[in-house]
């Protein structure tokens, strides 16, 4: 039997707490600081949006010399970037998903790359 | 779904949240901005924009400022952090209500938030963590080919959008070479109908109104 695999949908809210020193400050920031008033978990580091079944949306700084190579093995930039949902959650230490009942209900071209507000990022 | 206009004019003139974080850092908290240090951050954790605005050179946009002072570029220079990205395209797209897009929202809180507007928690039924393992086990490639493919077409709407941007500017051109034109013509029929005849307060008007072509 072949291995299930994931089901994104377009729309998927995808937060996960990454490895890395990066994350880790991140989110001590937001413990101590930004959100101390937060008395529970789970705490993320990032927070993309899935595009489709394979693609996300992400803000990010520039990759460092000291990260990893993606799993895919493709090289991101910075900025407002497309990453591949593997190389968003395979690496991550943790990870939820949250999703609107509406989203089925969004147009099918909502998040596609030829929207201006998807590409003039990128 | 609903214009991005004043959405995304909000988040243009936003700033990464980090350098937020480092400005508060640095005001409120020195163990955090000594924790900071230690941990490398500089002023590249912002995330810089990689949009026409940031293509087109500085030079070439001195010069369309100087010419048209009032030019306001389809891609103005902006900044992005991951949560205020999220939350300003589910608002283009309606999933989330009209907010105001300068308020800070750290990852965590936006769940929180999501969570509490009854968004569901699909994680265990769609990324369960053995599926998600399971890509592992997936080819590379096809994955490789998405990724370029939509790279590809980002570039592709991108440059679209780059070319209407600097036709607009060419049409101002040609707009205001006209107005000159017009204006040399305006003068000469001044002239030919005779100097006395013109009207030397209008005279000085159009040429002070039409400063000569830089």
């Amino acid at each position: 039997m072949s291995q299930e695999l994931p089901k994104p949908q377009p729309a998927d809210v995808i937060f996960v707490y990454s490895k890395g020193k990066d994350a880790f400050l991140n989110v001590a920031l937001q413990k101590w600081i930004f959100d101390k008033e937060r008395d529970h978990g789970p705490w993320f580091s990032h927070v993309a949006l899935a595009l489709n079944d394979r693609l996300g949306l992400e803000a990010s700084t520039a990759p460092s010399d000291t990260d990893e190579p993606t799993w895919s093995g493709v090289e991101l930039k910075e900025g407002v970037r497309l990453i591949l949902l593997p190389d968003l959650l395979i690496p991550s230490r943790d990870w939820r998903v949250l999703r609107n009942a509406k989203a089925s209900e969004l147009a099918k071209d909502a998040l596609e790359i030829k929207q201006p507000y998807i590409f003039r990022g990128l | 779904m609903r214009s991005s206009s004043h959405i995304f004019s909000g988040v243009y003139e936003s700033k990464y949240s980090i350098e937020a974080f480092q400005e508060y850092a640095a005001n409120s908290a020195s163990l955090i901005a000594g924790v900071s240090d230690i941990f490398g951050f500089g002023d590249d954790w912002t995330s810089a924009p990689n949009d026409v605005a940031a293509k087109v050179g500085q030079d070439f946009r001195n010069r369309v400022l100087r010419d048209f002072p009032d030019h306001e570029f389809s891609f103005e220079s902006r900044n992005f952090y991951c949560s205020k990205l999220v939350i300003a395209i589910l608002g283009v797209v309606g999933l989330l209500p009209d907010r105001d897009v300068d308020a800070r929202v750290t990852p965590s809180a936006l769940f929180d938030e999501l969570k509490g507007m009854g968004w569901d928690d699909v994680t265990d039924g769609s990324y369960p963590e053995d599926q998600v393992q399971g890509w592992d086990a997936t080819s590379k490639v096809p994955w490789q080919t998405d990724y370029f493919d939509g790279v590809g077409q980002a570039q592709f709407w991108s440059n679209h959008e780059a070319f209407d941007e600097l036709w607009r500017i060419v049409e101002k051109q040609f707009a205001h070479a006209d107005r000159r034109i017009q204006a040399y013509l305006d003068l000469l029929d001044d002239l030919r109908n005779g100097p006395q005849k013109a009207d030397p307060r209008l005279r000085a008007e159009r040429w002070s109104s039409k400063k000569p072509f830089r």
